[in-house]
């Protein structure tokens, strides 16, 4: 090992997450400590996943950094944050058998690619910084919880270190040492459970989640009784629901804390309006649905964006598929409308149609994501994979 | 001076009352105002009889010239001697809340969660006028609104007149006392001025008409803001012009859950409002359903009412006390938007913002940005339509950015309507600074308006040809003899929003008739 033949190289991918309790707002900017514990999904990488390559070198002369195939600013804090930490934690190996023979003085190069699109709007900076770390970790040898350096990039990256179903603890320590995630239940825990994304259509940008939390920290009273008084009993309720797989408790609770995280989003000064007239639409389609049905079938959720994600049982999914599809027909048959996970083709009965379909609107849904609960991140053995070349430069994909 | 009014439903026949043929005046009370305008209907030969005792009732009644109506129990002989309906006409204006009200602790009297704070606007733009009449001959209670007759069984119009009734009755004994019979059944009309469709239609500005036509009638005087509330909550806040509060209450009873002034409408000259009537659509969750909804499963709701609202209400006093438009502005924003967010945290949720309320709220934040300070300021009810609060200096550039950002649909329809607005040049640095990607036609209209008193018309409305000289003669000028007049007023009433009767009952109710009997 010592014997460097070129850079060091670790390709791992990781998973996007979807909080059912939601994480919005910090009570420290810079250690990313949250107001409130929150809860997570953690959805399958064959639909959702981003892929990093990080390398070291005696070679390079700077940290740099590659987003999708553009360079961007390497010197950005929060990189350079999970770096540290990570370099940090690798120094504290020293002397062991086990650690990196890695000089931590080499600069790295880091290659991040989503397999969706980033015009989704599902672009993920959880995702993204876990991989990140993930990779990092393994460059210098770093083993053990990872989920607090993670954090110190996105907060919510660090429920990303993880698979199945996630709590990222709000903690008490003002070092944050504390503010980690932890497994609730594997992802094998619940097969049934499925996840539909429903991609909308792109609207001007809203404003970014940071600088939106901060707005609502400091400005909606509502936000602070929700993360002192609501959440605590929530994320027990949550869990218990998740453990017992009850849809029903774990579909009505997920929707009341999307609705309620968007509240503190209106309850902000400026408010800040993430969902938009389709983003209501797919609400009230979900209520009549459920309603039609007699009880929770499906169950929406909303981040800092309009995309919605539907949680349902597998036997729903291909009868709700085919209410979306009447509801918002796909502007064009060419793009293909379904993605991800198959989805059988049901025959909507004009009962449930008349009673739960409203007035469509055309190409307002661009696209379903078919995907299901997944795993954490992966180490990529296979060297083909890698995002950089032996150059250490981003490799031109065949 | 007023400008014209949006579109009247005046013009529509309405059912004719039943009643006895030939039959002439009914009681009628004439005295001191409480809340919106009495009017009072009076004709032929009883006419000249009203003309003494009147209490300081103001002189254009409903006979015309300089005849003072009768006094409340003045005449009492003559007032047994009923011969037709008693009827009463009144206006009411709307309120817009900057503190909300959103659900009830009790459904029966209607007591809020909060306290809520509202400012009423002027009746030259926004009104409902509201005839009632009773009779022995009426079989039934009836009411028709805005032409259309409706269940008059409904458990809050009963409410509140059955608590008419009961005030009545205990002033039964006094000298004042309403001889009306309080057996006898109730006809009611209401009209508003503005079409329900624009989402303006207000159950506070109806229920407060239908209360003081009611309390005309029986003769009924002091706090009447409780018996509004028991129609509709915000009704209460109609009761008064000017800056209202109405207060919580603790009592289980209700009886300290009433309106208070905070300022008269004169308290702040410059202040104005601009409602942006949004294009409709579908209808949402109806108030009441949706408050209740919201009580029973938003926890945010029940923090807002304990926690936020009692310390808003005080600095909104405060704002309005010491007319400072940027505390005020920006806390009804908050306040508009909190009261959203409980919506929105509600199970299902409630939204009543859509695209275009939001495109407006976006527009307003971008406009005080430019300017640097909070120069209008948005507030929204359950619905989509945007009331916007400004001063007087801005409105007609703010006007401007409205007209460019929401570009009227066509230019055939008044997009302009209300109290009059200058045109502005909008500097083209504003509008790029301020105006997004334009959205034709999501605006229908704007009303520009202003706080209002609980007074209605002003006194140099003309009457609608109802005017009757002294002496019951035919309305000078016209030389047609008073049978003719009669019949002409008869039509007149019935098309003009008071529901008629045929010959003989010459009572045409004076619309908002001003009346001064006693200082404001």
């Amino acid at each position: 090992m010592a014997e460097e033949r070129g850079p060091a190289v670790v390709t791992c991918t990781a998973p996007v997450n979807i909080a059912v309790i939601k994480y919005w707002g910090k009570r420290d900017t810079d250690l990313i400590l949250p107001i409130n514990s929150s809860l997570s999904v953690t959805l399958h990488q064959d639909q959702l996943r981003t892929t990093t390559t990080a390398a070291a070198s005696r070679d390079f002369t700077e940290d740099r950094l590659w987003l999708n195939g553009e360079e961007v600013d390497a010197a950005q804090p929060r990189l350079q944050a999970c770096l540290r930490e990570v370099r940090r934690l690798a120094r504290k190996r020293r002397g062991d058998e086990d650690a990196s023979p890695l000089n931590l003085s080499y600069k790295v190069h880091v290659a991040s690619e989503n397999n969706f699109p980033t015009a989704a709007g599902l672009a993920s900076s959880a995702a993204g910084y876990a991989c990140l770390v993930s990779a990092l970790a393994r460059l210098y040898g770093v083993e053990g919880e990872l989920s607090e350096v993670a954090r110190r990039g996105s907060g919510s990256a660090c429920r990303s270190m993880l698979g199945g179903f996630v709590q990222w603890h709000r903690g008490e320590r003002p070092d944050g040492r504390d503010s980690v995630a932890q497994q609730l239940a594997p992802e094998t825990h619940w097969p049934e459970l499925r996840v539909l994304i429903l991609v909308v259509s792109g609207e001007k940008k809203a404003v970014g989640s940071t600088a939106g939390m901060q707005s609502s920290v400091d400005t909606s009273p509502l936000l602070k009784y929700r993360a002192e008084a609501v959440v605590p009993e929530r994320l027990s309720r949550m869990a218990r629901h998740i453990q017992e797989r009850d849809f029903e408790g774990f579909g009505q609770l997920t929707m009341q804390d999307s609705n309620q995280f968007h509240a503190t989003c209106l309850d902000t000064f400026p408010p800040i309006f993430y969902l938009n007239d389709v983003s209501r639409a797919i609400i009230a389609l979900a209520h009549r649905y459920n309603a039609h049905h007699g009880r929770t079938k499906v169950a929406y959720t909303f981040d800092a964006g309009p995309n919605a994600v539907i949680f349902a049982l597998e036997d729903t999914v291909d009868e709700f598929v085919a209410v979306v599809r009447r509801s918002f027909p796909p502007a064009s048959n060419g793009d293909r409308f379904l993605r991800g996970l198959p989805v059988g083709t049901a025959a909507l009965p004009e009962e449930l149609a008349a009673a739960v379909v409203a007035e469509p609107v055309p190409g307002a849904v661009r696209y379903i994501l078919h995907t299901k609960p997944g795993p954490g991140p992966q180490l990529l053995r296979d060297p083909d994979q890698h995002l950089l070349g032996a150059d250490g430069l981003p490799r031109r994909t065949a | 001076m007023r400008t014209a009014l949006p579109a009247l439903r005046w013009r529509r026949p309405l059912p004719v009352a039943s009643c006895r043929q030939g039959a002439g005046l009914g009681g009628s009370e004439a005295g001191p105002l409480r809340g919106p305008i009495a009017a009072i209907g009076r004709s032929g030969p009883a006419a000249e009889a009203a003309a003494n005792g009147g209490r300081g009732c103001h002189a254009r009644a409903a006979v015309g010239g300089a005849a003072r109506c009768r006094a409340r129990g003045s005449e009492r002989g003559g007032m047994a001697e009923e011969r037709g309906p008693a009827v009463v006409t009144c206006t009411a204006p709307v309120n817009i809340a900057v503190i909300k009200y959103w659900g009830k602790r009790d459904t029966d009297l209607i007591l809020p969660i909060n306290s809520s704070l509202s400012v009423t606007l002027h009746q030259d733009q926004l009104r409902t006028t509201t005839t009632a009449a009773a009779s022995r001959d009426f079989t039934e209670d009836r009411l028709w609104l805005n032409g259309e007759e409706v269940d008059a069984a409904q458990p809050r119009l009963q409410a509140c007149l059955r608590e008419v009734r009961r005030l009545a009755r205990k002033r039964r004994g006094d000298e004042d006392a309403s001889p009306l019979n309080l057996s006898y059944k109730v006809h009611v009309a209401s009209e508003n001025n503005f079409p329900t469709a624009a989402g303006l239609a207000s159950s506070a500005a109806g229920y407060a008409c239908l209360v003081s036509a009611l309390a005309r009638l029986y003769g009924v005087e002091g706090e009447l803001s409780e018996v509004a509330r028991r129609g509709s909550g915000s009704a209460c806040r109609s009761m008064l012009g000017g800056f209202v509060q109405w207060h919580r209450g603790e009592r289980p009873d209700g009886r300290d859950s009433v309106a208070q002034q905070l300022a008269p409408e004169t308290h702040w000259p410059e202040l104005r409002v601009l409602i942006l009537v949004v294009s409709g659509e579908k209808k949402a969750v109806g108030s009441t359903a949706g408050m209740q909804s919201s009580v029973d499963t938003s926890p945010l709701l029940k923090y807002r009412a304990e926690a936020v609202v009692p310390e808003r209400l005080s600095r909104m006093a405060r704002h309005i006390q010491e007319r400072d438009f940027e505390g005020f502005g920006q806390l009804t924003m908050q306040d508009s938007n909190q009261f959203h967010a409980t919506c929105l945290d509600t199970f299902p949720p409630i939204f009543y913002l859509n695209d275009v309320s939001r495109a407006i709220i976006a527009l307003a934040h971008r406009y005080n940005a430019h300017h640097g300070r909070t120069k209008v300021a948005y507030t929204f009810d359950a619905g989509p339509n945007a009331v916007i609060f400004a001063l007087e200096d801005t409105v007609d550039e703010f006007v401007a950015v409205v007209r460019r950002s929401f570009p009227p649909a066509s230019n055939g329809d008044r997009f302009l309507r209300g109290l009059p607005v200058g045109t502005a040049a909008l500097p083209e640095e504003l509008a790029a600074a301020v105006v997004a990607e334009p959205v034709p036609g999501a605006v229908r209209y704007i009303l520009h308006t202003k706080p209002g008193p609980r007074r209605g018309m002003s006194k140099e409305t003309k009457r609608q040809g109802l005017q009757m000289s002294p002496g019951g003669k035919s309305p000078s000028g016209c030389g047609k003899t008073q049978g003719e007049a009669a019949r002409e007023m008869v039509l007149e009433a019935a098309g003009s929003g008071c529901w008629g009767w045929r010959r003989g009952a010459l009572q045409p109710a004076r619309h908002g008739t001003h009346w001064a009997a006693r200082p404001a």
